[in-house]
């Protein structure tokens, strides 16, 4: 058997982002496994701009971004399969993989980073009732036919849900010659970036419905129309709003959930909150050299933020391999309060001789100006101002653990 | 010409072909679909009923408990997922544990082997779990569960392989005899044949008062499920139901069930009402909520209520309707046609017709045989086998696999583990996968957690490459579905 | 006349005001930092954007991803989309190389955001 000291799952921004941090602190032995048959994951996908910014300081295109780390990759010849499909985790850090070339390969890790991704929210995931036409596709199947087979899904599209990757679509398919007719939001914000409301609605008149639904397709062979109604504050639709609109093309943007079935088969526990494994705040799992990254952690607005959530990943499991490591026995947990969704890390070592944590989190609606606090034993040890937070951006904190004694408890008070 | 025509390729028409195929007759099966198992035998609950709940002197009772006994033989025949997991049919009130007597009473009348009434107690021997309101139960395990499409596609195939023609998107226009053969006019033209087979499921009644006047009227009836993910596989074992209960928004109903399937995940439903087009499957927002209000109310008298606390609403993966053919009567109907020697019905096909379709199909045919003196075939070979799908094989199985096709080294849904080779073969079958949908019924590819997201893209490609097709050409489920418009960069006028 | 718009540079999303007389833009109102304000001016007279799409490429099927190299007029989008309908580009393509030069005389190029290396 294989034995590798860091085996890195997934070849897109955050297993690339993790391998060459891990390279570059020292441990030559490292591998990335990528299922497709090329590295870069949905960056490949992604012909639009607005990535870099944070990282590199430029404004570049998501395939541009992955060409950085993909150059990088090669020129310090770090190795990777492709095509490479990782079957099953165990417990000892034993990975079972399949490609055409290398038959069944098992090799046994010193530590492993999983940096899988995510997926979309399906239309039977949500039960749209109606027929089962042609024409219904999540935003990302469609991108993937436009931008990497030169392939257009539809010409009168309708599209459910006001993430970002919906109203990038929204503009695409605009600008390749499509009619986009609606835009849908089920709730009375949008969970976009406000400069895609702008850049990739408002700029070629697209309307966009707050509090409203897709409730029934129709169409036999091919969508012929759906039928959106608004909601009421239980999210229910209101019968007598509901309206037909012809089309042929449903997009589905309602959601992202982290991929982690490899997780789950290596007993590995999954926070209800992110869909994510549970991690510590050296982003390592319960299963010691077992660490998550990226998506498959929990769901990024921006792929800069990958990048360094990735690159720390990569570096701890350094630490791992060298023993390294901080010893600590105590570990506090994180609970998530009023208005705080996803807070990543789930745990957090004591007395490493870590001065700070980095907290990660969303919150569970729109806030104007609040404080996002931290109590430890009822006290709070931690306070800051924020002028709004929104679902749809990502927060960040960076808190000195010195005063976390006890469990803590991450809340939002609005003020 | 042809001795046999059947009319419909579902549980009954796949089930007749293959019987006939005993026989030496030139056979044909006409199939309106653009693929074989799309109606009734495509959405439904995959059970193997045990028979206790059909009414006695029923043909759906006969054929109920006759076909159940042959599931074992047939799918190891067939190389069909089939497994005999139990039912049982718990009651919360003195009035509905009256019912569970009944049910017994009916399962004896019926000969179904080795049923049990059962109080809390001994249900909760057989699995632990079961909630506080629950009386007791009705334990009958003859109960099992089968992969529906599976099973007739795998029918399908053995009969083609033993000589059976198959045409799809052929639909049957107008029968009348003539010359005392039967000429069935199509859209792709006409065929003559001795003996007809009128499998046609919601259709069968069109079909039928074309050639008896003995006429009759089937009812559509429309029923959703709801597919859980499959996390939950290790939590169930038996498939679970009340006993019908005032459904919560009205409606009746066999009782609502949690079903696991052979796949791992976990079905519920499902509700009745009839609509007025035989062809509509569509799922309805009403037939959805009847089911998650039920479970949301009863959740706590199911087993899997012990490790999952609440209905897991988030660990819905999907959802599909099916319509079922319902007759006044209540029974099916099952025979030759008194005005129509020649011509045989398979009518009424609703539940319990994916148990009682093998022996429906056993029985039709024998009877015909007897009659009309067909000569046996001595080459009829029964079985089907295949591969082992590759997310069921262990790794020396897989090594073994990619060593001799290294098509099963490429992962394409990532879900459900279906490699390329299975979709290659699913695409050259005898009768071959030529749309996503198809490739989907007969590998998986699509039905786990992400719905074909990731996979679809490539299943598309794969289609393509293997019909030798553009992109363009490829359809979701058979003409006038095609999956793509068009090509970026293309005006109006180039198109 | 007075022009309202959101900020779009920081989520806070300020609502911003702006004066137009004779085509200049002064007094912008509403901002809470500098970056409002050049925002608001730009966006008030002439907003500008990055273009990014897609163009066929000869023999294959994938096609190419484009970006314009700087900001163009908002207004100028649809016709440097119809130009591309005049350039057939074929491998090897770099990330980088210029598809094609002043686009529409916007004074930004469309250059190639990825490597099409081979004609397969």
């Amino acid at each position: 058997m294989q034995e590798i000291d860091i085996v890195i799952i997934g070849g897109g921004c955050s297993g690339m982002s993790a391998a060459l941090s891990a390279y570059k602190k020292g441990v030559k032995n490292v591998l990335i496994l990528e299922r497709n048959a090329y590295l870069g994951g949905v960056l490949k996908q992604c012909i639009h701009n607005g990535f870099g910014i944070h990282r590199f300081h430029k404004d570049l295109t998501g395939t541009e971004y992955a060409k950085k780390y993909i150059d990088e990759i090669d020129d310090n010849q770090i190795p990777y399969l492709l095509e490479t499909a990782v079957l099953d985790i165990s417990k000892d850090r034993v990975i079972t993989a399949i490609s055409p070339s290398k038959s069944l390969i098992k090799i046994q890790a010193k530590a492993i980073i999983l940096a899988m991704g995510c997926r979309e929210r399906s239309r039977g995931a949500l039960m749209i009732p109606g027929t089962r036409p042609a024409g219904i596709f999540s935003a990302g199947t469609a991108q993937k036919y436009m931008n990497l087979e030169g392939y257009m899904v539809g010409k009168k599209i309708v599209i459910l849900g006001s993430g970002d990757i919906g109203l990038i679509m929204a503009r695409q398919f605009t600008l390749e010659g499509a009619k986009v007719l609606a835009v849908a939001e089920i709730m009375s914000y949008s969970g976009g970036l406000r400069r895609n409301i702008v850049q990739c609605l408002e700029d070629f008149n697209i309307p966009l419905y707050f509090n409203t639904t897709v409730t029934k397709i129709e169409g036999l062979r091919r969508v012929s129309g759906v039928w959106l109604a608004s909601v009421d504050k239980h999210k229910q639709p209101i019968p007598s709003t509901m309206r037909l609109i012809e089309c042929d093309t449903l997009i589905l943007s309602v959601g992202l959930i982290p991929e982690n079935e490899l997780t789950i088969s290596a007993g590995i526990p999954i926070s209800e909150s992110t869909g994510g494994a549970i991690v510590n705040d050296s982003f390592q799992t319960n299963i010691p050299g077992i660490f998550a990254c990226g998506n498959a952690l929990h769901v990024h607005d921006l792929v800069d933020y990958v990048s360094f959530e990735s690159e720390a990943a990569g570096e701890n499991a350094v630490d791992y391999v060298s023993s390294t490591s901080p010893i600590s026995n105590d570990t506090i947990r994180v609970t998530e309060g009023f208005g705080i969704r996803g807070a990543v890390p789930h745990k957090i070592q004591l007395n490493t001789g870590k001065e700070k944590v980095k907290f990660q989190f969303r919150p569970d609606r729109p806030f104007g100006p609040s404080l996002v606090n931290i109590y430890s034993e009822n006290e709070c040890i931690y306070s800051t101002k924020k002028q709004v937070m929104t679902p749809g951006e990502m927060c960040e904190l960076s808190v000195p653990i010195k005063n976390m004694k006890e469990d803590i408890r991450i809340e939002v008070v609005p003020t | 010409m042809f001795d046999a025509i059947v009319i419909g390729a579902g549980i009954s028409g796949a089930s007749i072909a293959r019987e006939l195929a005993r026989y030496k007759l030139k056979i044909l099966v006409l199939e309106k679909a653009s693929d074989i198992c799309v109606g009734t035998s495509r959405g439904n609950s995959a059970t193997v009923h045990s028979g206790h709940d059909t009414l006695p002197g029923s043909k759906k009772a006969y054929f109920n408990v006759l076909g159940n006994a042959m599931y074992e033989v047939l799918c190891q025949e067939l190389s069909v997922p089939f497994m005999r997991n139990g039912t049982i049919v718990f009651a919360t009130t003195e009035k509905d544990m009256e019912t569970i007597y009944n049910l017994k009473e009916r399962a004896d009348a019926n000969k179904v082997p080795d049923v049990q009434v059962l109080d809390r107690k001994g249900l909760i021997k057989i699995e632990a779990g079961f909630g506080n309101d629950v009386l007791g139960g009705l334990y009958a395990p003859t109960g099992g569960i089968v992969c529906p499409y599976t099973l007739v596609t795998h029918t399908c195939y053995n009969a083609a392989k033993n000589g059976v023609e198959f045409l799809l998107n052929t639909e049957v226009s107008h029968i009348k005899k003539v010359n005392g053969m039967w000429l069935i006019n199509t859209n792709h033209g006409n065929f003559t044949a001795k003996y007809v087979f009128n499998c046609a499921g919601t259709h069968a009644d069109i079909i039928n008062n074309m050639v008896s006047s003995k006429s009759f009227k089937i009812i559509p009836r429309k029923g959703e499920h709801i597919v859980l993910d499959k996390r939950f596989a290790n939590l169930v074992k038996a498939t679970i139901s009340q006993t019908p209960t005032d459904l919560p928004g009205g409606g009746h109903t066999k009782g609502m069930g949690m079903m696991p399937s052979v796949d791992g995940t976990l079905i519920l439903g499902c509700p009745a009402y009839e609509v007025e087009d035989p062809d509509d499957s569509s799922t309805q927002e009403n037939g959805l909520n009847q089911i998650i209000n039920y479970f949301v109310q009863y959740w706590n008298c199911f087993p899997i209520s012990k490790d999952i606390p609440q209905f897991p609403k988030k660990d819905i993966i999907n959802c599909f309707g099916g319509v079922r053919a319902h007759l006044d009567t209540d029974d099916f109907i099952i025979g030759e046609v008194e005005d129509a020697p020649g011509f045989f019905n398979a009518v009424g096909i609703e539940s319990p017709g994916l148990t009682a379709g093998p022996a429906i199909g056993r029985y039709l045919v024998t009877e015909a045989a007897n009659k009309y003196g067909f000569e046996k075939n001595f080459n009829f070979y029964p079985h089907y086998i295949c591969k082992k799908p590759f997310r069921e094989m262990n790794d020396s199985e897989r090594i073994e696999a990619i060593h001799e096709n290294p098509d099963y080294g490429k992962l394409i849904c990532r879900c459900e583990q279906v490699t390329l080779a299975e979709i290659k073969a699913a695409i050259h079958a005898p009768i071959g996968a030529s749309s996503i949908d198809a490739v989907k019924m007969r590998t998986r590819a699509g039905m786990g957690r992400c719905q074909g997201g990731f996979c679809s893209p490539e299943v598309l490609r794969i289609l393509a490459d293997e019909l030798g097709v553009t992109p363009l050409e490829i359809t979701q489920r058979g003409e006038g579905s095609n999956v793509l418009v068009g090509r970026i960069g293309c005006s109006e006028k180039e198109e | 006349m007075k022009k309202e718009l959101v900020c779009i540079n920081c989520p806070i999303g300020c609502h911003l005001s702006v004066d137009i007389e004779n085509g200049m833009a002064s007094n912008t109102t509403g901002n809470l930092c500098y970056r409002g304000c050049d925002y608001a001016k730009q966006e008030a007279i002439r907003p500008m954007r990055i273009l990014t799409c897609l163009i066929p490429v000869k023999g294959l099927d994938k096609p190419l991803s484009l970006r314009t190299d700087g900001l163009i007029p908002k207004d100028m989008i649809f016709s440097c989309v119809a130009e591309l309908k005049n350039y057939h580009p074929s491998p090897p393509i770099r990330c980088g190389d210029m598809i094609i030069q002043n686009i529409c005389n916007t004074g930004c190029n469309m250059i190639a955001t990825m490597d099409i290396l081979a004609n397969y």
